[in-house]
C-alpha cells in the first residue's frame, strides 16, 4: 500500500472533469471551497478557472455553455451564500434541459451538523432543482461521485449537484482512473475521436 | 395522419426545436401539402424565414399572421415542440383536430388533448410524410396565410428600414444584422428584446443564439456571452439586454475584460421594464405600477468597469458606434453600446381577437387590451393599426375573401 501512488482527492476530481472534456469551470471562491481552489491551481494547464463576480453569473454561464455546446458545463459556489446564489442559473438549466454540474462547498466533515459558521444541511436546497444531489461522504469517493453526477446530468439533461466537505479534497487517495468515460459514450468528450467512433461501428 | 390531412381544409404545422437540421425537408413538406408553418420561438434559425409559407410565431412575441391563421385552423400538427404558451393559445378556438409528434411519449397530451399522438423523432416523421403523402396542388387557406404574412412583413420591414430620432429598437436590430457574420452567436436577455429578436434578428444556419427560455430570468445575457466567447473564441459574440436586465449582472463586464473576451454588449435602455409595461396596459389597474427605472449613464459605468463604450440616441449615430465597436473587438477588447431607445410598445398581436361566426370572420380588439386606460381609447381595428403606425395592415377577412377560404 505504501508504495502505491496517490493523488489529492480534489485533483482526482478535476481529472474526472477533464476526461469528460470540461474546458473551464465558472465560480467564485469561499473558505469552504479552498480544497478545490487548490486543485484548480495545480491543474490550471488542463482546466481553466473562470472567475465570475457573482455565482448567479457563473451558473447562468454554465447553463448557456451547455445549451450552446450540448456538453456538460460546470459551475461552483462555496457553502451557504455561494450555494444559494447558484440557484437562479441552475433553475435556468433545469427548465431548458441543459446538462450542468454544480460543485458546492461544505465545511470540513468534522464540523458538519454542529451549526458551524456557514454550515447547514445543503441537500434540501438543491432537492427541487437537481436530478441528482449528493453530499460526498469519504475522500476516496469524491471523484466517483462527481463522475456519477455527470452521467446523471447527461441522462436527465438536467442539473447534478455534488456537495463537498472541504477537508476531503486535501486527502491523498490512491491514483486510479476514476473517470468512467468510455468510447461507447455517445458524447463528444476529449477522447472520443473519429477513429474510436469508427471502431465501434 | 394522411386521412386527417386529407379531410382538413385549414391545416397548420406548429414546429419546435425538435426539427433540428430538418428545416429544409419540413419546407419541402409544407410546399408539397400546402400547409403553412408556424414555429415556436426557440426554433428560430432552424427554418428559413424567407420561405413564403413560414408565417412566424404565435403569441405575444409573434406575427399577426401566425396568430390569426392558427385561430381559424381545423388541424394543428405540432412537431417536436415544447410550447410553453399552449394553455393561452390552443384553447382560443374550438372544433379543430390536434396531432402531436413527439419523441417522448410522456409528453403526449401536455399541450392539448390529442386526436392523434405520433411517437417519433421530428425529422423521421417529416421524411416519412414526404415519402408517403400525395401532393396538394392548391389550398386557399395556405394562399391566404402567405398573403397575410406578406402584409405583416411589409409592416415589419417599414419599421426596420426607416430612420429614427429618438432611436427605435428595430433600427438597432438592423445594425446588429449588418454587423453580424454568418456564424455570430447572440446571447439574448429577456424582455422586450425577446419580441424584437423574434421579429427582427436574422438567424442563418451557422448562427447560434441562446436565451433563458423557459425560466426566462433577467440577467442571462452577459453570462451567456461569456460562455459563448470562451467556447467559440473565433466567432463574433454579441449580448443584447435592456437596462433592467443589464443592471442585474453588469459587474461581470469586469470578467469580459479580465479574460480579454471581445464581446459586443448592447444595452437597450429606455428607463422602463417595457415587457411588463405592455402587460400592465392590459390589466385592470389604475396606472402603471413599479416599472419605471431610474436612468444611469451605462456607458460611463461600463468604462468604469474597464470596458470601452459609447451612447447612441438616434439611428444616424449607429454607424459611428459600430465603427468604434468593431475597432475595439478587432483589438481583442469587449465593447458596450448604450442604445437609448423609445419606450414604444411593439405592435400588440395579442390584442387581436379572432372568432368565426356564420362562416365569416369576426375580428376585434380584445376587451382586455388597454384596460388600464393609459393609452387613447381604441375600439376598432383601424384605430389599433393607426395607433401603432401600422396603417398598411389589413384585417384577416380581407385575405379570407381574396382567396375564397372556406371557414365551415
Amino acid at each position: 500500500m505504501s508504495d502505491k501512488k496517490t493523488v489529492r482527492a480534489s485533483v482526482a476530481m478535476l481529472k474526472v472533469l477533464e476526461a469528460w472534456g470540461v474546458k473551464q469551470v465558472y465560480g467564485y471562491p469561499g473558505g469552504s471551497f479552498n480544497s478545490t481552489m487548490s486543485a484548480l491551481e495545480d491543474e490550471k494547464d488542463n482546466i481553466k478557472y473562470i472567475q465570475i463576480r457573482h455565482e448567479q453569473v457563473g451558473a447562468l454561464a454554465a447553463a448557456a455553455e451547455a445549451k450552446l455546446t450540448g456538453k456538460v458545463a460546470v459551475t461552483f459556489g462555496s457553502a451557504g451564500p455561494g450555494a444559494v446564489n447558484l440557484l437562479n442559473g441552475l433553475y435556468d438549466a433545469r427548465e431548458d434541459h441543459a446538462p450542468v454540474l454544480a460543485l458546492v462547498g461544505q465545511v470540513p466533515h468534522y464540523n458538519m451538523n454542529y451549526n458551524f459558521f456557514q454550515e447547514f444541511d445543503e441537500n434540501p436546497i438543491f432537492q427541487d432543482v437537481a436530478c441528482y444531489a449528493r453530499t460526498v461522504m469519504t475522500a476516496e469517493s469524491l471523484p466517483y461521485v462527481v463522475d456519477k453526477a455527470i452521467r446523471e446530468a447527461y441522462k436527465h439533461s438536467g442539473v447534478a449537484v455534488v456537495i463537498i466537505p472541504n477537508d476531503f479534497g486535501m486527502v491523498e487517495i490512491p491514483e486510479e482512473p476514476y473517470s468512467s468515460v468510455s468510447p461507447s459514450d455517445n458524447r463528444n468528450q476529449k477522447q472520443l475521436t473519429k477513429r474510436s467512433t469508427r471502431c465501434l461501428i | 395522419m394522411l386521412d386527417l390531412i386529407k379531410n382538413a381544409k385549414r391545416p397548420v404545422f406548429h414546429v419546435g426545436k425538435g426539427i433540428k437540421d430538418h428545416g429544409d425537408q419540413l419546407i419541402e413538406l409544407s410546399k408539397k401539402l400546402k400547409i403553412p408553418v408556424i414555429m415556436t420561438g426557440l426554433a428560430k434559425g432552424l427554418i428559413d424565414e424567407e420561405y413564403e409559407g413560414h408565417i412566424g410565431v404565435v403569441n405575444r412575441a409573434g406575427s399577426k399572421s401566425a396568430n390569426e391563421m392558427i385561430d381559424i385552423s381545423d388541424l394543428i400538427i405540432a412537431i417536436g415542440a415544447d410550447f410553453p404558451f399552449a394553455n393561452n393559445v390552443y384553447p382560443r378556438h374550438k372544433n379543430y383536430k390536434f396531432v402531436q409528434v413527439d419523441h417522448d411519449e410522456a409528453e403526449f397530451g401536455r399541450h392539448h388533448y390529442l386526436d392523434l399522438g405520433i411517437w417519433s423523432d421530428a425529422s423521421q416523421f417529416v421524411d416519412k410524410m414526404l415519402d408517403r403523402s400525395t401532393e396538394v396542388s392548391d389550398r386557399p387557406y395556405y394562399n391566404a396565410a402567405v398573403a397575410d404574412n406578406n402584409n405583416w412583413k411589409e409592416y415589419i420591414n417599414k419599421t426596420y428600414d426607416r430612420e429614427s430620432d429618438p432611436l427605435e429598437a428595430p433600427q438597432l436590430y438592423r445594425t446588429l444584422n449588418q454587423v453580424a457574420t454568418p456564424d455570430t452567436i447572440v446571447s439574448l436577455d429577456v424582455g422586450d428584446n425577446t419580441i424584437n429578436t423574434l421579429r427582427y434578428l436574422k438567424v442563418g444556419p451557422k448562427n447560434k443564439w441562446t436565451v433563458s427560455a423557459l425560466f426566462a430570468t433577467m440577467g442571462s445575457g452577459i453570462p451567456g456571452a461569456i460562455a459563448a466567447k470562451l467556447n467559440y473564441p473565433d466567432r463574433q459574440v454579441v449580448s443584447i439586454q435592456g437596462d433592467g436586465a443589464f443592471s442585474m449582472v453588469m459587474q461581470d463586464l469586469i470578467t469580459e475584460k479580465k479574460y480579454k473576451l471581445p464581446i459586443l454588449n448592447i444595452v437597450t435602455s429606455n428607463c422602463v421594464l417595457g415587457f411588463i409595461k405592455g402587460e400592465q396596459d392590459d390589466v385592470d389597474m389604475k396606472d402603471y405600477s413599479g416599472i419605471d427605472l431610474e436612468d444611469a449613464d451605462w456607458a460611463k459605468a461600463s468604462e468604469g468597469l474597464g470596458v470601452e463604450a459609447t451612447t447612441v440616441t438616434k439611428s444616424s449615430e449607429l454607424p459611428g458606434a459600430v465603427e468604434k465597436a468593431v475597432a475595439a473587438l478587432s483589438a481583442g477588447k469587449p465593447f458596450l453600446i448604450n442604445a437609448k431607445i423609445t419606450n414604444k410598445r411593439a405592435f400588440p398581436v395579442e390584442a387581436l381577437k379572432v372568432e368565426v361566426e356564420d362562416g365569416k370572420i369576426k375580428e376585434s380588439v380584445s376587451p382586455v387590451y388597454n384596460v388600464n386606460h393609459s393609452r387613447p381609447d381604441i375600439k376598432t381595428l383601424p384605430e389599433l393599426f393607426a395607433h401603432y403606425d401600422a396603417q398598411e395592415l389589413k384585417p384577416l377577412q380581407y385575405f379570407i375573401d381574396k382567396y375564397n377560404v372556406d371557414l365551415n
